[in-house]
């Protein structure tokens, strides 16, 4: 691919905090870093552990930056090397991003990281890790993207901010970006010891059955010792790792399978 | 309290098929996104989509050419082809 017209742009996002979101951006990330996929993950949560995560050199130009500036295409500019090595960049965050969520002078722009992602080239998936709130940057996120995937923990509280999260996508998808689709929703951490999460992943299967992935994430220290050390999962080796990374390279086929079946409405000319 | 309470439901399932939090002082929480909220309000039913986005139909409409090009030109601002914003602005205009 690495065509900007080929590009496929998944937001991951929830509207509760600390269900895992960045981790499963940076599962992702190190899924398609092994099979040789360029991927470019735009951190837009203020903060910013996806950028921790993978770790790039000296960045001069952030998503702050990008969506202050809106420029058609202006996201090239802001494309950083990371740790991570050959085939994952990032678009850095910074805690200013936070100030770009509720603009005080309340204008809102939905399309800036659409236009400023116009002809990005030699990426082929990008991963856009959104906060935990349906401000201005989660519209950008979902309104610049093909598919949304949603992440949960089987917990009560999750589990709206779940279904909020798929509402949004909803809502987002006929106001402002007619190609938005939800990919489906990753049950993460889960413990299946727990009534309480067993009881959890039941519910959701009742109710969003064909979006709920499977498998589900298990709960593994693995992935935020790798996190830690700055290195994708993927690159540790002992048995918990092997088992997510599996799991995230099954999430990786789904979500490329998901941007080859479009709907009607993305026949015609690419947006990019 | 000598036995454990089962788990309260977190979601609940309306009549018309739609997903909603269970806890009712969240139910009335709005999805706020700026003028779309009143539209997003009308929750349609998963199924409903998924038949919608199976279905392709083709329809005529007959425009001047001035206003045409006003509306691809239009259009383009968004990275969209004329055609994509004339079937979202029919499409949303529908659900409501």
């Amino acid at each position: 691919m690495a065509d900007s017209a080929t590009v496929l742009v998944v937001s991951v996002l929830s509207l509760k905090g600390g269900v895992g979101k960045t981790s499963v951006v940076l599962g992702l990330a190190g899924a398609a870093q092994r099979r040789g996929l360029p991927t470019l993950v735009v951190d837009l949560d203020p903060q910013g552990n996806a950028t921790t995560v993978l770790d790039p050199g000296e960045v001069t130009f952030t998503a702050n930056d990008v969506l202050a500036d809106g420029r058609a295409g202006v996201v090239a500019d802001a494309v950083t090397a990371t740790a991570w090595g050959a085939g994952v960049s990032v678009v850095a965050s910074e805690p200013a991003l936070e100030h770009r969520n509720h603009p005080r002078d309340g204008r809102t722009g939905e399309h800036r990281l659409r236009a400023a992602m116009k002809g990005l080239r030699k990426i082929d998936l990008v991963l856009v890790d959104c906060p935990p709130s349906l401000g201005e940057l989660t519209k950008n996120a979902l309104a610049a993207s093909d598919l949304a995937l949603v992440v949960t923990e089987p917990t009560m509280f999750a589990l709206t901010g779940a279904q909020q999260a798929l509402a949004a996508v909803d809502v987002v998808r006929r106001g402002f970006n007619l190609r938005l689709r939800p990919a489906g929703v990753v049950v993460n951490r889960f413990r299946p010891r727990s009534l309480e999460h067993r009881f959890r992943v039941d519910e959701l299967l009742a109710a969003y059955r064909d979006l709920v992935l499977d498998p589900v994430v298990p709960e593994r220290s693995v992935i935020a010792a790798a996190q830690g050390r700055c290195v994708p999962v993927q690159a540790w080796r002992s048995p918990g790792a092997r088992e997510v990374s599996r799991i995230y390279s099954t999430y990786l086929d789904h979500v490329l399978a998901s941007a080859g079946s479009e709907g009607p409405l993305t026949k015609g000319a690419r947006r990019r | 309290m000598t036995t454990t309470p089962p788990p309260r439901p977190a979601l609940r399932r309306a009549d018309d098929g739609t997903v909603h939090p269970a806890a009712a002082h969240l139910s009335s929480l709005a999805v706020d996104v700026s003028d779309t909220s009143a539209r997003a309000g009308r929750g349609k039913g998963k199924k409903k989509d998924k038949d919608r986005s199976e279905e392709t139909v083709d329809i005529t409409v007959t425009l001047p050419k001035q206003v045409r090009k006003r509306l691809r030109r239009k259009a383009e601002t968004y990275g969209w082809t004329a055609e994509e914003a004339a079937s979202h602005v029919l499409r949303v205009w529908a659900d409501d």
